[in-house]
């Protein structure tokens, strides 16, 4: 009914006219949408603020809060809630619908803080010196009270944050020694619900989403091999590992799963390298699989250190860097055989977009900064730039822009954030006095319709601007060339420089003599036979 | 020796070099069997022995035809050999390649340097220890042997045994079960002690 409605007005309109309307609305909507979700989060000295994300009108970003002085900032993991660290004793959290904000703790002497992956509870460590004091407590956000303290004597890497929970909270862990407790995530003052009793237990990962397998790792000891062990998460599934995997020469190791949880990649790292190849220590990636048909290294066809492994947004492939530099870059797919090799360069981190189908190799830290930016489903390479002195590198949630910000505490000049479009082009780029945090507002990849439908709205987008401004605005269009650095000029000492002319003069003569005789006849005759038909053709003109 | 007119399976598989003292040659082979654990010379003439029969037959190919049905077949069946036990890379496939090959390439590819390059030993001796004392896995199987050629698609797959002593899964080792063993004593006959007492 509604489109018999709609369709006699916009008959009357001519078939341009029309299109112009359906593109108009086309880019409203699309506008609407990324309008709302789009948010980017920046933290200089004196505060943070937060910004609406790309595409910006008028080349500015608008601010949707206004600054707030703090010390930290965090959003949690699905982007519902942002923490805000005031001073030294203040916790806020804020709403991330509206950014208003909900409640505020009051925690003296609070040294680390996290929120849980749906923003439910707030775990905060204090400085305690007996055992008396519980010094970790864990809050709850809505209500503000605190449902579960304990006593941990020292905050370090890996046993930080203490209480680990899965991505949909419905599993709670912690690591003591020798075990690993369970936790009622909607009881938390029943206490410990099981133990997983793991001798010797260093450090441990529960898989993210969803939140069915643990790994845990055990260190060498006496005489037995470092060991990565999968267990299961459930009450009687305890006893045995599901898969295993054992192994010398290593002191600390990096466990990632995938979403899905069917796999696990264990970079194992040790300070010496036994194989007296590296100053730095080597490492070795393995992979292990929740139904135990994998266990074992992952093969890669170069010697030295793996330098980044990341999963990809489905779970179902991942890519490695590797090598001493110019490292390789390979992609595997989940039984880990290798479907495409990305070649080799200055890099050491890769970066999968949300949405898929895209990836960034870039080169940050010691390296220069180079970034290539891929097509892995065609298996093409799409761009590269430059991005000098990054800190941080991420693909926005809809997969549409790629940011790397400078941020102060590694780096005092040049802070600054810069966005580029999925294939490498510069976007925007703005320069900031200090600048210590700036990152996207988490949201779900799921949210945002995929890819190839966003780019073809910016498509649109532009075809309306064009038709009914006549002049976009210069941040919106895509800048037409990648930046690259211009190769500086060689250098020649001053005596050189006239050097440098005489050679030009020689070699500007020289051509002609080595010409051969032959060539030079050749040369003759094709000029008169010119001039001939010149002359001919002036002729018939008259 | 034994009087092999008897035995049908039998054959040397070393060659002692020409010039006893020469001091490069022994220079070298002392080298690579420092770092590559091995037990004693010989099993280094091994491995120059293998290298050289495999040498000669390459070179024995490249002189017939390239068209020549011998020279394709068991070119072919050579090559594959040398893909599958990881001594050639996939892009080197001709037979040219095969005549550049090295002892290094052999040595890489025993089982007693995979496990210390895997990981899973402290050091190439302590890879040997480990393979005779039977904790280390090729797949299933339990291998014994350090100088087994790990195929290609089996590297992959080397590992702790299961039943190995060194995993939580596998039975105690000879001295910890014997120390076991004394603890549960003494834990019995103090009791024994009390009850008498």
């Amino acid at each position: 009914m509604a489109s018999e409605d709609a369709s006699p007005s916009l008959d009357i309109l001519g078939a341009r006219s029309r299109f112009l309307v359906e593109s108009s609305v086309h880019f409203l909507f699309h506008f609407l949408i990324l309008f709302i979700f789009l948010l980017l989060s920046v933290r200089e000295p004196e505060g943070f603020f937060v910004w609406n994300g790309p595409p910006f009108s008028n080349g500015q970003p608008i601010v949707k809060l206004e600054r707030v002085p703090c010390t930290n900032v965090r959003f949690s993991e699905d982007g519902s809630r942002l923490m805000v660290m005031k001073s030294d004793s203040v916790i806020s959290i804020y709403d991330c619908d509206n950014f208003k904000e909900i409640r505020s703790f009051q925690v003296p002497n609070v040294a680390a803080a996290d929120l849980s992956p749906c923003g439910t509870y707030i775990q905060t460590f204090q400085k305690s010196s007996t055992p008396q004091e519980k010094n970790v407590i864990l809050w709850k956000t809505e209500t503000g009270e605190a449902v579960y303290q304990l006593f941990q004597k020292n905050m370090t890497k890996t046993t930080w944050p203490s209480i680990r929970f899965s991505s949909d909270e419905a599993v709670a862990c912690r690591m003591a020694t020798n075990e690993i407790q369970f936790f009622d995530t909607t009881d938390f003052p029943k206490g410990i619900l099981y133990r997983l009793r793991v001798p010797g237990v260093a450090a441990f990962e529960v898989s993210k989403a969803p939140g069915s397998h643990v790994a845990v790792f055990v260190p060498e000891s006496k005489g037995s091999p470092a060991s990565v062990q999968i267990y299961a998460c459930g009450k009687d599934l305890q006893s045995q590992p599901l898969a295993r995997r054992s192994f010398f020469r290593c002191s600390t190791v990096q466990l990632n799963w995938n979403r899905g949880s069917t796999g696990l990649l264990a970079v194992a790292q040790s300070d010496v390298d036994k194989t007296n190849q590296s100053y730095y220590g080597e490492s070795k990636l393995n992979y292990l699989t929740t139904d135990g048909t994998h266990e074992g290294l992952v093969p890669l066809r170069k010697e030295g250190p793996v330098h980044d492994v990341q999963w990809s947004y489905s779970g179902s492939e991942f890519a490695v860097v590797y090598g001493f530099m110019p490292a390789s870059a390979t992609i595997f797919n989940k039984k880990c055989r290798p479907i495409l090799e990305l070649g080799s360069g200055p890099y050491n981190t890769v970066r999968w977009n949300p949405k898929g189908k895209f990836l960034c190799l870039a080169g940050f830290g010691n390296l220069p900064g180079d970034m290539a930016f891929w097509d892995y489903v065609d298996g093409k390479q799409l761009g590269t730039t430059r991005a000098e002195c990054s800190v941080t590198s991420e693909w926005s949630p809809d997969g549409r822009y790629f940011m790397t910000a400078t941020t102060a505490p590694r780096l005092q000049i040049d802070n600054g954030i810069k966005i580029f479009h999925h294939n490498g082009s510069l976007f925007f780029k703005k320069m900031f006095d200090k600048l210590f945090q700036a990152e996207w507002k988490p949201v779900s990849p799921d949210k945002f319709g995929d890819i190839s439908e966003l780019i073809k709205s910016v498509g649109s987008l532009k075809v309306a601007e064009t038709k009914s401004q006549g002049s976009g605005s210069a941040s919106r269009k895509a800048a037409p060339s990648n930046p690259t650095a211009t190769k500086p000029a060689a250098y020649r000492p001053p005596h050189a420089k006239q050097a440098a002319a005489i050679q030009a003069e020689l070699l500007g003569e020289s051509p002609t003599p080595e010409m051969s005789k032959n060539a030079l006849r050749n040369k003759k005759k094709r000029e008169k036979q010119k001039e001939k038909k010149a002359a001919e053709a002036a002729a018939a003109g008259i | 020796m034994v009087h092999v007119s008897f035995y049908r399976n039998y054959g040397k598989t070393f060659k002692k070099p020409r010039r006893p003292y020469e001091k490069e040659r022994l220079d070298a082979e002392l080298r690579l069997v420092g770092s590559f654990g091995l037990r004693c010379k010989r099993e280094l003439w091994r491995v120059q022995y293998a290298l050289s029969r495999i040498r000669n037959a390459a070179r024995d190919l490249l002189t017939l035809d390239e068209k020549d049905p011998r020279r394709i077949f068991e070119g072919q069946a050579l090559l594959r050999r040398m893909f599958r036990y990881g001594l050639l890379e996939a892009t080197q496939n001709k037979l040219d390649y095969v005549l550049a090959l090295t002892v290094e390439s052999f040595l890489e590819r025993r089982l007693q340097t995979v496990v210390f390059k895997a990981g899973l030993a402290k050091s190439i001796h302590h890879a040997r220890v480990l393979i005779k004392q039977r904790h280390i896995r090729v797949g299933r199987q339990i291998v014994n042997i350090p100088s087994f050629l790990v195929r290609v698609d089996a590297q992959n797959h080397v590992g702790v045994s299961l039943t190995s002593s060194l995993t939580q899964t596998g039975r105690p080792g000879r001295v910890k079960r014997k120390a076991q063993k004394a603890a549960a004593k003494k834990s019995a006959g103090g009791a024994d002690e009390d009850d008498e007492d």
